[in-house]
């Protein structure tokens, strides 16, 4: 019983770790993104006003 | 206005999936009777099973996608197949990962060549393939290569279903949906399982959303490099 409260505590941990760290694996690609656009934009707006 | 509409039903669907999964957790450790035979670690059951059914969702939601890109050419339909089959991959990992974890105690090993378990592994390594075509290649002949296996791939789903039927092996019969006995669960067994399954689709749709808008921002950003 007690081993079974082991493996039911270990389940639950890994399956939220794993969804908080793929949900943190989107929002990381997400930001660096949009940060590349920002800067793609900045740089067209600055060679267009040039 | 339409960015900021898409955010907007992102944050409002995150709440909804983090409160009634409070919820449905309160309802797995406070309401559901511990199982007499297998005790507390039968409460792996109800993310086990939800996760394995959203699975197929996911792998179906593929099959759709690619068929329709095929079909159309269209990077929309594109999009959604590969953006599900990555979801897809994080619960068929759930599945698995959680499946051992319940094995250990029970069978007294985390992993036996079971044809359920042999399956599902063969499916997980078949959409791992997929994604590792879209990463190696963005061209649309590797958008074309993936369709082809997210279609082909589909055919282990039913096999994954009904292995348990057609074959013996470690992993018990279907319990939730039996159609010659109906359901074989105390009554809040069935709840609680039904109520984690409406969650974690909520939880799918959710996943699936945020990685559609990933793969837009990608896009756009891939537009404005060929521009530049």
């Amino acid at each position: 019983m007690e081993s079974g409260l082991i493996y039911l505590g270990l389940a639950y941990a890994v399956i939220f770790l794993g969804l908080v760290g793929y949900v943190w694996s989107i929002a990381s690609r997400q930001r660096k993104i949009e940060t590349a656009i920002s800067d793609l934009q900045r740089a067209s707006g600055d060679n267009s006003s040039d | 206005m339409k960015k900021e509409a898409s955010i907007s039903a992102i944050r409002n669907l995150s709440v909804l999936v983090g409160a009634t999964m409070l919820l449905g957790l309160a309802g797995i450790f406070l309401w559901v009777p511990t199982e007499d035979f297998q005790g507390v670690v039968q409460r792996i059951f109800y993310v086990h099973v939800p996760s394995a059914w959203i699975s197929y969702l996911a792998y179906t939601v593929v099959l759709i996608g690619s068929i329709a890109y095929l079909r159309t050419g269209s990077q929309r339909w594109d999009l959604l197949a590969h953006s599900s089959a990555e979801v897809g991959v994080v619960f068929t990992s759930i599945t698995l990962v959680s499946g051992m974890l319940w094995a250990r105690p029970v069978w007294g090993a985390y992993w036996v060549w079971d044809p359920r378990l042999t399956l599902t592994l063969v499916l997980f390594l078949i959409y791992v393939g997929y994604l590792v075509v879209r990463t190696v290649s963005e061209s649309s002949r590797s958008g074309r290569i993936a369709a082809v296996i997210g279609i082909a791939g589909y055919a282990v789903v039913p096999l994954v279903h009904f292995s348990v039927e057609w074959w013996r092996g470690h992993h018990p019969a279907r319990t939730v949906v039996n159609p010659s006995e109906g359901p074989q669960l105390p009554p809040e067994m069935l709840a609680t399982m039904l109520y984690m399954l409406g969650v974690f689709t909520l939880l799918f749709v959710l996943l699936l959303l945020v990685r559609i808008r990933l793969g837009r921002s990608q896009d756009a950003l891939e537009r404005l490099k060929a521009g530049a």
